[in-house]
Order: structure tokens, then sequence, then C-alpha cells
């Protein structure tokens, strides 16, 4: 209900006490700002309002029955009593009849003295069950889930794990089973939790009243008075939920998560791994003392070795002057550009802004890149030349404004699954959601329009919707004349695009193709969000050219409820961006190749830098192979297994002179190191982090390090002191205060202000708001520029001999190259092994089942691994998540890069797969 | 959905009806109580393996389908399904004439059988026949255990649910008395919805569902919103106990339903017109099938909205109005909070005019005849018709047609024949096991909303029950607690622990003697009363406690472990 005019207050007295609220409020509301108690129970602010358990009923004047506060609505003149024996009785009595039905104390009664929220609503009232027939019927506990217990013996049946599961994370895997006093929550269709088709974000935990439902590691931990809560930003993907973290300091060990309500992206909510995933931060495989490398042992892979057979502790003096000293030797002797540093969107923005400027300034190189060309590099570079600005123009809070919500290339339930649960719940209030994936993925489930492309195919697609909306006259011709550039060769390019021909290049009825452009141009509040399916191909920048186009073409731009959203993969991968961690860029989108530019920095840093654009990633490898590169510096990344061709990848690391690496485990590329210097992970560490709509978050450490490690940024600046360079910061504090003298878009976002509430940036001056929406006026670059592009398809097509379409990506549970998440208990118990997804029709041609061992060969590589049946598939195409180094799927993937953006094609290559008679034992060998 | 544990989405086995069934669900064809009873009615029951299929290709999650299904007694979760399956009306008009002992019969008889099985169940809707069996789902009776074997022995039983022949009033007969003339005088414009919401209100004519409220009053509403499209229920869910007036209406002159309907319909522009009837009442059921054919060959169909009919399954809540619209939609018949009311946020949460049948009948017979004629048809300072069905231990138990207002006494003597045993009543209940009852200086209340209300008691459904005097008073307070505490919905902690907790306090007494705290359980229906969402927790503590201040000597006996009237002990 939308307040407005003169009458959207309302004035209302409860106990006599006059409260005036927004019209749309409830009876609830107007009791707390009065600071009247209700007592509740199925009522969380964050849930559909059920009104069911009848414990805040209260007295409303001219109604004969009690009513339920936290449902009725505020009315003029309505006068409400809390106070009366009336009001108390009904309390009493319903008070009584759950405590009958509850057995005392429940689980989470035995962890905190005040009890659940019923027992305490008991203490407070004074009531007890005496009175009434014990009716709770003990049922056993349903342990089946790895991370939650069910018992549903202290349920008390306020449904709000059903709200919970349904309606915010729209799950739908809780329901109620049953009737009357026999009602039971379920799984399912009554199954045990663990073998339903739950996947343990664990909302239902967190909405739980009782002890009903617990995390395991709570009902272990200790009592809930010895735990501190320390508000921080969760280690893994680009949503950047802000977690709560209750933790035990004496013990230094959390004991449970939450989702922070003040998260803006995540408004309370987790998934998997950031409610469930922390504990690798206390694996015993944490690295715990600086190492170097053995006199004598060649670089390599452990291969089975024991650390200490290839590396030998060291001191911090020794391992520190090493690195430095190899580093200085290199940039002395080859000069500058035979060195590179890979940084980390896993670390903060003051690591990263540091590390690029050691790059930079210290070892003078232009060679200085991260992650971000494996995933978005491709729609940054289409962003950044299109439009002038390449990160999410409009908010995860805005999604639910949409009328149409167009996703293509993105598995986001379960890369995003914390935005894909706004996504499905915007599809559930009515708008449209289009989903554009070659994979069933189980947001399709939600859709009112899949478009199945085959795989590579988007140009066509996309031409094939800009056909049809310019067809139909559904551009917004106002717009395009006025904001934008070059929309005459669009139209000649697209032309031929016909829904005739893009049913044939893509595999997408014309129909649907038709429908999806009328529901997509047909909208003023289109919005289109996309992942690693369209920039992961060597079609990358085409693929986020053609999108631009479109939402160009229709003016679904710079507007709540529309905009171009790609969605970055990693907790800071936007921010190291924005730190300048990548070649083309120094800190906020400054060009090295503008002189202007350049010269800033050159004054703010005191030396000059070198006025070219440096090395990507992919490119660092062939300059090793060829011989230029000889040094590596690397900060929190794992190459070794996210890049394409590995084969290639293992070769390169070989010709180095020296590699050093700063990292919280011995990472399969730590093996290759000469130095690995020990740090503190994303939960012991003080730092910002930027998400994927560009909320400038400040992670707070939660855990103590382990160990001599030592945080990312102390030993930057030991290492930079090293090179010579002035390191004046004695925090990340200071640190930061420099990024907001060179980045303007920064310049308003300190540490406290960070702290207090994220802040998105562009935020130019302290009093500045910061930017939900950008171009509402203008876009960066003046006018948006079309791009028209081609269909061109993938680099290596099927054939003969390898007749099968590979795509690569990850899973719920697992996060990346999988060094954080195999080692966290609960995401590796609920997936332990690598797969391959295969579709029924193609297992059957193969002669293979469900659960075989395959061989799958690429033209570079070959991996074993189980093939699952899979419905998401269509024949002829298989998906390996990339997380698994026993089963490496970048062992297959083909380094054939976008021209633009150099990123390489994960998602398209050929395979084969063959069964395989016998467990050969190895999951990976050479092609033969 | 369709992803497991161990999170490989797999597309299940999949059967071409399931399939189809699907397909019709996500087109709209089939509401979800339709495609569990297909699945049912060709399966026997909902096995996991269908209700797999039916939640991926229909795309109803899997909870959503169990927490549904299960909701209902009628839908079976396990397989396989016994060859015969008898069910025994345990309600109270069957109860009073030996349901106990026809139950417990049937147990011992079938228990050692395979493949047949025999339960308890709640009111069947034909009390006039107590006590009351359903086999195969065939309801019938009177039924004894002789009756049953002797059946089965000479291989009567049916083996699937089959309607009986009854009294129907064809097409023709209905059109030859002035029948579907008001429908189409409204479709050509001689009559309009202002006129009729007019007429409606000048009758007097108010809803005899239980909840009486004003009928053109409801129209107008309906008529007022400005949200469309909009929708009109009948709702023929008749489920209260000793209640069947409904059924009549529909086995014999479903067209007067039919056209009170669709007059319904046309007036306020629905976009459908939807009858929810009880599963039980397979010759209603099939009478309206029957009737609603007759009507689309005659072409009486080809304009207006269509007509859609949902069979119940066996719940009570979904006779109430929400319950009823979350029932047809698919999810868990819980009735919703209240306001919005129905006419605002409705079926579909759309604008919607809901009426019972009874009601519904009316509307044509007044359009035609006049308001006049039905307001002057009451006695006693009331206006209208009712149909009253009797039941009980009365001789002539079944429907009757009398002016509203007429006196309890009046009504069970002159047409129910009076008590079985010649004596005097101890209870009736004029509405309904819901009602309360009228005691037996009652008995010269006028059957009317208003002096019934100011008697304690409500006119409620029209399901007469009478009660007689050799009834012990526990036992009905059981029974009644017994009904309300299985048919709770369990949404709202009143309801669903209070009908149990006082259950379990009546039982206790019975069996072990403990005394029952007057002051707890006035405590227990004063909330009950006062916090429940819907009429079912309401009404559900009524028989007992108007029990225990008639007559609480019985109650202070059984704490002794006596039973006064020795219906107990028999």
């Amino acid at each position: 209900m939308s307040p407005s005019g003169p009458t959207s207050e309302v004035r209302l007295t409860i106990d006599g006490r006059e409260a005036i609220l927004p019209r749309g409020s409830t009876v609830l509301e107007a009791a707390a700002q009065l600071g009247v108690p209700i007592p509740t129970l199925c009522y969380d602010p964050r849930l559909p309002i059920a009104g069911a358990c009848r414990m805040c009923m209260v007295e409303e004047e001219g109604t004969k029955a009690l009513v339920p506060a936290c449902a009725r609505e505020v009315r003029d003149g309505q006068r409400i009593s809390t106070a009366t024996d009336r009001v108390a009785r009904a309390r009493r009595v319903i008070l009584e009849l759950f405590l009958a039905d509850h057995p005392a104390p429940c689980s989470k009664a035995r962890l905190d003295p005040d009890g659940c929220e019923l027992e305490r609503h008991a203490r407070t009232y004074g009531v007890d069950s005496a009175r009434l027939l014990a009716t709770a019927e003990a049922m056993g506990p349903d342990p089946s889930n790895p991370a939650i217990v069910f018992d549903a013996t202290t349920c008390i049946n306020c449904y709000r794990c059903v709200r919970a599961c349904d309606d915010v994370q729209v799950n739908d895997v809780i329901g109620v089973k049953g009737r009357g006093a026999r009602a039971r929550i379920i799984f399912d269709l009554d199954d045990p939790m663990g073998q339903s088709t739950c996947v343990s974000c664990g909302e239902c935990v967190q909405a739980c009243p009782t002890g009903a439902l617990m995390e395991k590691t709570r009902l272990a931990g200790p009592p809930e008075s010895v735990l501190d809560v320390v508000r921080s930003v969760c280690p893994y993907c680009g949503v950047g939920c802000l977690v709560d973290y209750h933790v035990d300091r004496a013990a230094n060990r959390i004991a449970y998560a939450t989702g922070s309500p003040e998260g803006p992206a995540n408004a309370g909510r987790l998934c998997v791994k950031g409610r469930f995933g922390w504990d690798y931060a206390q694996h015993r495989e944490r690295l715990r003392v600086p190492l170097i490398r053995r006199e004598g042992v060649p670089r390599g892979p452990l291969d089975g070795r024991r650390v200490s057979e290839v590396f030998r502790e060291a001191t911090w003096e020794e391992a520190l002057d090493l690195a430095a000293s190899r580093l200085r030797a290199i940039r002395d002797g080859h000069g500058p550009r035979a060195l590179a540093g890979l940084s980390s969107a896993k670390c903060t923005n003051e690591e990263n802004y540091l590390f690029q400027k050691i790059i930079r300034a210290g070892l003078r190189t232009p060679n200085i890149d991260h992650c971000t060309r494996l995933c978005h590099s491709s729609s940054v570079y289409a962003l950044q030349t299109a439009i002038g600005s390449g990160s999410m123009s409009n908010t995860v809070a805005d999604f639910g404004d949409a009328d149409v919500l167009f996703v293509i290339g993105s598995n986001t339930t379960e890369n995003h699954p914390v935005i894909a649960t706004f996504l499905k719940q915007a599809a559930r209030r009515g708008s449209k959601l289009i989903v554009a994936d070659p994979r069933e993925i189980p947001l399709a489930r939600h859709a009112a329009i899949h478009l199945r492309n085959r795989p590579g195919t988007d140009v066509a697609l996309l031409n094939g919707l800009i056909h049809v909306i310019l067809e139909e006259g559904l551009a917004d011709d106002a717009f395009v004349a006025a904001r934008t550039e070059g929309s005459e060769p669009l139209k000649e390019v697209v032309r031929p695009y016909t829904p005739e021909l893009v049913e044939r290049l893509a595999g997408v009825p014309r129909d649907l193709l038709v429908e999806a452009a009328r529901t997509y141009g047909g909208s003023r509040k289109s919005a289109i969000l996309w992942g690693m399916g369209i920039s992961q191909h060597t079609t990358g920048s085409d693929n986020s050219f053609a999108l631009i186009n479109l939402a160009l073409l229709t003016g679904n731009i710079g507007r709540p409820g529309t905009g171009l959203n790609p969605l970055r993969g990693q907790n800071n991968v936007q921010g190291a961006s924005d730190m300048g961690a990548i070649p083309m860029y120094l800190p906020g989108y400054a060009r090295v190749d503008d002189p202007g530019e350049r010269a800033r920095f050159e004054r703010a840093w005191g030396v000059p830098l070198d006025p070219d654009v440096g090395l990507t990633v992919t490119e660092m490898f062939e300059a090793a192979l060829d011989g230029h590169l000889k040094g590596l510096y690397i900060m929190g990344e794992n190459p070794i297994l996210s890049d394409a061709n590995l084969l290639k990848v293992r070769e390169a690391m070989l010709r180095f002179e020296f590699v050093g690496v700063q990292d919280i485990f011995l990472t399969e590329t730590a093996e290759y190191a000469d130095v690995v210097l020990p740090t503190a992970s994303g939960l012991e560490k003080l730092g910002t982090y930027v998400n994927t709509d560009r909320h400038v978050q400040l992670g707070r450490p939660v855990l103590a390090t382990p160990g001599e490690a030592r945080q990312d940024w102390e030993i930057l600046i030991e290492i930079g002191r090293r090179l010579g360079m002035e390191m004046p910061f004695g925090s990340p504090a200071d640190v930061q205060a420099e990024i907001q003298r060179v980045v303007p878009a920064y310049a308003g976002i300190s540490h406290e202000r960070a702290g207090a509430r994220p802040v998105q940036w562009p935020c130019p001056t302290p009093d500045h708001p910061g930017t939900a929406i950008l171009f509402e006026e203008s876009f960066p670059r003046g006018r948006g520029a079309f791009h028209p592009a081609e269909f061109v398809p993938a680099r290596e097509l099927p054939d003969a001999e390898f007749p099968y379409v590979l795509n690569t990506g990850r899973v719920l549970e697992h996060w990346h190259t999988g060094s954080m998440t195999r080692r966290a208990k609960v995401l590796d118990e609920l997936r332990p092994r690598p797969f391959i997804e295969v579709s029924a029709t193609d297992m059957e041609k193969e002669g293979f089942r469900d659960r075989a061992r395959v061989r799958v060969v690429s033209r570079r590589g070959a991996i074993e691994l189980e093939a699952r049946a899979s419905g998401r598939q269509t024949p002829g195409t298989v998906f390996i998540p990339f997380h698994f180094v026993e089963a490496a799927a970048n062992l297959l993937t083909i380094d054939a890069l976008d021209p633009h953006a150099k990123i390489p094609e994960f998602k398209f290559c050929s395979v084969r797969i063959e069964p395989v008679r016998e467990s050969s034992g190895a999951g990976t060998a050479p092609v033969a | 959905m369709g992803r497991r544990r161990d999170g490989i989405a797999k597309v299940p086995a999949t059967s071409a009806f399931v399939a189809d069934v699907a397909g019709r669900h996500r087109a709209g064809d089939l509401v979800l109580l339709d495609a569990l009873h297909a699945i049912q009615g060709r399966r026997g029951h909902l096995s996991r393996r269908d209700l797999e299929a039916l939640s991926y290709h229909a795309r109803v999650p899997l909870a959503t389908l169990h927490g549904t299904a299960s909701f209902y007694p009628n839908f079976r979760m396990t397989g396989p399904a016994p060859r015969i399956a008898v069910k025994v009306c345990t309600s109270l008009p069957c109860r009073l004439r030996g349901a106990e002992r026809l139950l417990a019969g049937l147990t011992e008889r079938f228990a050692p059988m395979a493949g047949v099985e025999v339960r308890g169940c709640q009111c069947l809707g034909i009390c006039e026949k107590a006590p009351a069996v359903s086999v195969n789902g065939s309801p019938r009776g009177p039924a004894s255990v002789e009756g049953v074997l002797q059946g089965m022995g000479q291989g009567r039983l049916p083996r699937t649910a089959r309607p009986r022949a009854s009294r129907y009033e064809s097409l023709a007969r209905y059109r030859r008395a002035g029948g579907y003339d008001v429908l189409e005088r409204l479709r050509r414009g001689e009559w309009d919805a202002t006129a009729i919401v007019s007429v409606l209100k000048a009758s007097g004519l108010r809803g005899m569902g239980g909840a009486g409220f004003p009928t053109g009053m409801k129209w107008e509403f309906v008529l007022r919103e400005s949200a469309t499209p909009k929708y009109v229920v009948c709702n023929a869910d008749e489920s209260e106990v000793g209640t069947f007036k409904d059924r009549t209406f529909l086995e014999e002159t479903p067209h007067a339903l039919l056209e009170g309907l669709l007059l319904a319909a046309t007036a306020i522009g629905a976009r459908e017109a939807v009858l929810y009837v009880r599963e039980e009442y397979l010759t209603a059921r099939a009478n309206l099938a029957k009737a609603i054919r007759e009507l689309r060959s005659a072409g009486l169909l080809d304009s207006g909205p269509p007509t859609r009919v949902v069979v119940g399954a066996g719940a009570y809540i979904c006779g109430e109005e929400t319950a009823m619209f979350e029932s047809i939609e698919g999810k868990r018949p819980e009735p919703r909070l209240r306001p919005p009311y129905p006419a605002q946020v409705g079926l579909w949460g759309k604008p919607t005019l809901i009426q019972n049948v009874e009601t519904l009948v009316r509307v044509p017979q007044i359009l035609r005849k006049g308001p006049e004629w039905y307001r002057s048809a009451g006695r006693n300072g009331a206006s209208g018709i009712k149909r009253f069905a009797v039941c009980g231990q009365v001789r002539r138990p079944g429907t009757y047609d009398v002016p509203l207002g007429i006196p309890a006494a009046e009504l069970l003597s002159d047409h129910g024949g009076g008590m079985e045993d010649g004596g005097s009543a101890k209870a009736v209940f004029p509405g309904g096991l819901a009602s309360g009852f009228l005691a037996a200086d009652q008995m010269s209340t006028p059957m009317d909303f208003d002096p019934l209300a100011r008697a304690g008691v409500m006119l409620g459904s029209g399901g007469v029950i009478a009660v007689g005097a050799p009834v012990c008073a526990v036992d009905l307070a059981e029974n009644a607690l017994d009904f309300f505490a299985h048919e709770s919905c369990g949404k709202c902690t009143p309801c669903r622990a209070g009908t149990e907790q006082l259950l379990r306090m009546v039982r206790a007494l019975r069996s072990r003697g403990t005394p029952l705290d007057p002051g707890v359980v006035d405590d227990l229906a004063s909330v009950m009363v006062d916090t429940s969402i819907c009429g079912l927790g309401t009404t559900a503590p009524i028989a007992l406690r108007q029990a225990l201040q008639r007559f609480p000597e019985e109650f202070e006996a059984h704490a002794q472990g006596r039973c006064l009237t020795g219906w107990c002990v028999r």
C-alpha cells in the first residue's frame, strides 16, 4: 500500500496514548512506537504476516472479538487496549496451550538461560502449563541434514520456517502436513530433511523461535551468554551479504552465523556457504609460518610429497627479504616488464590498492591483473566502451521493482543464491521472469519464459530479440534520440536476424522469441541480469554489447527497475577492479594510457608509471612460456585451477625464475612458489569490500589469526618498504584515507562511514548519500553507443571425435577452486565429489549409467569422474563444475580468448566421454 | 524442485496420464484438487512417484502437494488402497443411532480380512439414514454389520463410488414452471443488477449457510468493487454435522440452484462461477452434472461465464468461505484473516460473491414471485422460508421446507414426527453441531436468526439434531469436541490446541474420572471464542459449555465413575 497525500497518516490510541503512523501500518508497529509491549510468536518482521499464533491479541473498541495486533491495520480514531483482563486472560491461555505442547526446556533453552522465545514470554507473564494436560508428543530429532537438526518435539507450529523457506528464500521445501493438533512440519513429501530438496540455506533456522531447527554447530557450542556478535561481510560471492557471526572470543570459535537484516543486498538472508561455510578458516591445513622452497628442489607441485620435503619453515624477516630481493633482482636484471602481479578479489580494497601500488610504483611494471579477467572482463570491457562504466547500473533491492527480469547466462540460484531469492520473490509477485540459458537451471522453473538457446548462440538470440523489438515498434525512439548514438548500423546488422533464422541458429522456437521480445520490450521497467554464461566466451564482449544494445534501444536504463546488471562473482571483485588491480586502469578506472590520469597518479605516488597497458592474467602465462616474464607475485589467487587449459598454465609456472605467493592455504598454485607467506583469512581482518551493486561494506575480524600468519596489508607494507617505497600506513583505515584522496567516487567513504552503514559509490563527498541507480541523467561517456555484433560460432565446435559441448561453472556448495569450501565441513559433506552432468539420452548413447565413472577427454587434457544423469542438460551438452582439484575441469577447457577482454571460453569446448571399466585411481591424467 | 540432497536435477519418471493431468493443471483446466482426485481415482492412492511427477510437470512444490493432500481425509497418501474401504460415520446423529457398536462390530468382523479397511469418519451427510457408512466411497444407511457383510457376501458392494437414483427435476420440467425466465430476462437486459439487488434487499433474504448475512447487501458489496475479474462461488460443501438440506436441492432441483448461480454470475459480471461440492454427495454431483449437460445442450450456457465444479475431499473446514478459496486455489484450506472480506479479496485474490446453495435457490424464486412472497412467508415476525434437515432421535428424519420462525417444538413434532421414544428432547441443535443446543425448556423458541441468538444458540445451517433424554451430556460434549478437534485446520493456536485440550479433558473425565475444572474450561472456551480466526474455533466449545451449565450433575457423577443416564455404560 503506498501512502500518499494528506490522509497518509493515521492517529490512534493505545492504552489511552496517541500514536501517529503511516497508513498501512499495523497496531503492533504502533505499539512498538509507544513502547507498549505486545508478545508475539508467529510474527517476524522479515516474513509475511500470518496472524495465526494469536499471542498478540488486543482489544479494539467496537470490535467483538480480540484482534491480532500484528495483522490489524491502524485506522483513524481506533482505540486499542492491551492492559485489560480480557487481553491478559487471552495471553495467559494461549501461552498455557503452547507450553502444554512444548517440552521444557527445549534445546535452545539449554543454551540460553533466558530460554527460547516461548519460554521468555512464559517467564515475562508468569505462566506455566500446570492447569492443562501435557500434549507434547515426543518425536525423535531428524539429524539427516549435515548442518541442521530438526526436532519436531519442540516445534510450536508457528510456521515461521515455512514462510522463511517458501516466501523469503522461495525454495518451497518446507510445508505442513495433516491438520489440527496433528499438523506437522514436513520437508517435501515428508522426507528426512537431509534427503529432501533442501538447499541448506538455513533461513528456517534463523526464523525458528524455539529449538526445533538448530545449527548443529550451535548445539555443540557454548552457551549463548559467552557469544559476541561480530558483523562482517561473507567471504564468498559478489552478493556481499552482511553476516552476524556469533563467536566465542575466548575459545576463538564461531558458534553460528546469521544474516544481518541491515545487509543492503541480503536483508537478513544467507545461503548455505555464508551460513555454514566459515570453518575453513580454522582448518588444520591453514598456513601458520612462512615457507621457503628448499635448496635444490625444483619448482613444481608437491605430487604426493610432504610439505616439509619441499618447503622449509622460515622467519618472516627471511621470507620477506627473500621475496623482495628476488623481485628486485628481476626488475633490475630483466627490466620491470619481466615482472607481474596477480591481485585478489578475495582481499580487501585496501589490500588491493596496496598490491597494485607495489606492482606499479614499487616494481614499476604495468603487469597487474586478477581473476576478474576470468569472470566479467568482457562485460566490463563492453560496458566501459559503450557507456563508460563497467559496474551494475542498478541495485539488488531494485530488482523487486522490475516488471520484467531478463536473466541470461546466470545460474543465479547457485552462483548468487541470495540475489536469486529476490528474483524468485519478484516472479511470485507477478514480475515476468525471462531466463535464457541452455540448461534447465533451477531459476527456469520460476520463469514465465525460458529461452533455451544452444550454447554459444547468445548474439544470435539477442539480435533476434532486437529484430523483433524493432519490427514491432517497441524501441524507445525518444531515448534513442536523446541518449544514444549509432542506432542505424545496429538496425542494419539485426535486420537478417528474423525469428526464423534465430530458431535455426539458436534453437529457440520463434514464437517464444517473439513473446520474450514483446515482454522485455513492452515494459518500461525491464532489467537485465547476466553472469558468466555471457562473459566467458570468445564472443563475451559481443554478447555484452548485444545486451547493452537491447537496454539502450528500449530505454530500459537509468531508472528504478531497469538496468544492465552483470552479477559479479567474488566478494570483492568489484572492489579489486575499482582499486586498479587490472592492467588497463589505475584506481578509480583512470586509464593507464591517458597521460593526464597517469600524471595525477605519478604526482600522488611520486614515481613515473609505465605508460602502456600491461599483461592480462591469460597473457601473463603466454609471456612466461615465451620467456618474457620472469617473476610473479601472487596474492590469494589460484590460477593453477582457475584458468583455462591448465596444462599450459602449469607449464608456464615452471618457467618463472621466481614465484612468490601469499595465501591462507598451500593452494595448488602455492605449491609452485619459491616463497609462501601465510596470511589472514577474510574472517580475521579489517577492511572494506565492494559487493556487486557497489556497496562499500566493512569487514571486521571475527577470529584471531592462526600461528604467525599476518594480514595481507601488513605483508604488503613490509614488501613495499623493502622495495624502497614509503608506506605511511598504520591501519587499513589509513589506506582507505589515501584511496579517498585518489579515487573521486570513493572520496566520501571513510571506514567509519562504511562501518556504520554500507555506502554505494559513487559517493564524492562525506555528506553525499551514495548512488543507487547510475545513468539517470547521462552516461559517463556522454551518449550510450550501440555496438552491433554479428553472430560468430564458438571456437571449438563439436565434431565426430569430440562430439559433446562442455560447459563449466559452479555449484551451490562450492566456491571457485574449492580452497575454502572443500575445507568447510558442511559444504564438503553436501558435495564431496566431482561429477559431470550428462543427459539421460547421451548416457544411453554412450552406454553407461547414472553414477558410472567416466573419462572426459578434450584436445587439451582428460579427467575421470562420476557421471550423473541430469535433467538440466540437453543432449549433446555436458557440464562439469570446476572446483575439484581431483578432476579439474580446466584441464579440458580451451584457452581461446575474447579478442578485446582476453577472457577464455570457459563455457564452450568439445569433449568426448568414455566409460571407465575399472577405477584407475588417479583423477587426472594428461592426454595420452 | 528436482534437486535432491546430492544436488542433481532429475526428471522424474512420469506416466502419460500424470503428465496429462499436470499439463491440464498448469493450463488452469484442473484445479489442484481435481488433479489429486484424478490421480487417486486412477491409482487408488497418491504415490510418491506420481506426486513427484505432478510436482515436476505442474511446477507445484512437493511440500505443497503433500501438505495439501494430507490435509484431506479422503486422500490416501500410502498405498495400495484396500479392496474394500469401509468408513463408519461417528458424528452425533449416527452416534445417537448406534455408530459406536457398528464400528466396533465391523472392525471385529473385518479386521482379519486382507484388503479390507474399516475406520471411523466424520459426518457423511446422510444423517436421515443414520447410522451411515461409506463403502468404497458410496455412502449408505441405515447400516448394520449384517447388512454390510451380506452385501459383501453377495458381491453387491460397490467397487467404486457410484450415485444412486433420486428424484430429479429435469430442465424441461423446470422450464415449464418458468425456470430460467429470469436469467434470460437478465441476459436480454430486461433486468439489471441494481434492480435485482433492490428486490433481494426488499425480500429480506439472508444467507442460509449459517451466518445469515443479508443477501442483497452482499451482492451490492461485490458489485461496488472496481477490481476485476470477479468470481461467484457456490458453497455446496455442506459438512456441518446433522445438515443435509443442500444435498436435497442438489439432488432433486439442481436447475433451481444453477439458475441462481448463473443469475449471480451474470449480475456481478463474474469471470467464472464455481460450485464447490463435497465429495460424499455422489448423487448430488451426478445430478448436477446432468443438469449442466442439459443446460449446455439447450444452449443456455453459450453466453455468460463458464461454470466449474470443484469436488472437496472430506474436510469440514472447506465450508468456511475463505478456507474454500484456499482449497480451490490448491493450498491448504486454512481460513484467512478478515478483513479483507471475500467481497474485496476472495477467490484468487479477487472480489468474490460466495453463497450457500439454499440462498441461491431462493434467488430466482424471489425474482419470479416478487419480494413480498418471500418476506411474508415467515412466522413469529420472521421473513422467509427455510429448509430444515431434521435428524437424530426423531421418528421422521428428513428435510422440511417451513416458514422461518416456526417454534422448535412444532418442527420436531409436526414434521419430524416427535421423538422415537415418545418422550421429550433433552437437547435440540437447531443448526448443526456448531450451533449449540436448545434445552428442554427452550423448545418454544422460534426457529429464526434473532430469537435463536437470544436463546444463546444459532440458526446456523438448519441441521436440526434432536437428542433424547437417555443420552449422556458428557458423551454429547465429547462427541462434539471429537468432531471439532478432528476438523480443526490447526492454523490458529486456540482452535488447534484448545479443541485438543478440551477433548482430552473430557476423555480424562470419562475414562479416568479426572474432574473437569470449570474455571479452566471457562478460560479455554472464552479465549477460543475471543481469539480464534474462524467459526470453527469459536463454536467448538459451545456444546461442552452448555452441557456443563445445564447438566452439571452428569459431569460430577462421571468424576465419581458413574453415568447418571446409563448411556455411557450401555
